[in-house]
């Protein structure tokens, strides 16, 4: 029998910062899982090839419902995942923006994340719901 | 409580839902979307009377709203805003026997 599931991710942690909203997903298996409501078919099948096979660190960013999501893997370390909600808040996303341009970003991100932003404000179908799970 | 919360009565029939909903189909073929069509309410007029209705009951109100049997009703031009037909049920009661005048039986 079908049913309808809410659309959750999961994160270890959940900061607030003035209006904006960021959850960390620090557990490689826990990020599978958000990938695993994130992504399908193909898409899902490559990005789960790349983390798998690849020796080098790697980052990306993309959107999901109302967050930017940061994915980034580093061998030691293993994967996290960052969800961040600025709330339709034009200047706290300009204010991280400038933060990361400040810590020498480089502009092709900071480039990206804001064109991420601007798509969440003029295209709000869909939210999805942090939910803490293995809180650290 | 309900998992979901309705946020909004967009029309006489459709509803929207925080956080949205996710359907996987038995061919793992996933669809996702905020909007749901209360199965079974069909409406000639009154519109105005029905949405008043329903935003005192699905918005305003701290009872658990399930939805049972989804059917899929608009995916075909993006998989990620579809809409399904439900039943919706308010504290394990259909949502359609607070509406008895606009239930037609045949």
């Amino acid at each position: 029998m079908l049913n309808l599931v809410p659309l959750e991710v999961f994160v270890n942690r959940i900061i607030k910062e003035g209006n904006a909203v960021h959850g960390y997903t620090v557990f490689d298996n826990t990020v599978f899982e958000n990938l695993r409501i994130i992504y399908s078919g193909k898409l899902l099948e490559g990005i789960t090839y790349l983390i798998k096979n690849s020796k080098d660190s790697f980052y990306t960013f993309d959107r999901f419902c109302q967050y930017i999501i940061y994915l980034q893997f580093q061998p030691a370390l293993g994967l996290t995942l960052k969800f961040s909600d600025y709330k339709n808040d034009t200047d706290a996303a300009l204010e991280e923006y400038k933060l990361l341009r400040d810590n020498n970003w480089r502009k092709e991100d900071t480039d990206k994340i804001m064109k991420i932003f601007q798509e969440i404000l003029e295209d709000k179908n869909n939210t999805a719901r942090l939910v803490i799970k293995k809180p650290i | 409580m309900s998992n979901f919360k309705v946020t909004e009565i967009i029309d006489s029939t459709t509803i929207r839902v925080f956080p949205s909903w996710q359907l996987k189909l038995k061919d793992d073929e996933t669809f996702m979307g905020d909007k749901i069509v209360i199965r079974g309410l069909i409406l000639e007029d009154n519109e105005a009377l029905v949405k008043e209705r329903l935003n005192q009951l699905l918005v305003d109100t701290n009872k658990e709203i399930s939805f049972n049997a989804p059917e899929l009703v608009d995916y075909i031009d993006n998989p990620n805003d579809a809409k399904v037909s439900c039943s919706v049920y308010l504290a394990k009661t259909n949502i359609l026997y607070y509406f008895p005048e606009f239930i037609h039986t045949h």
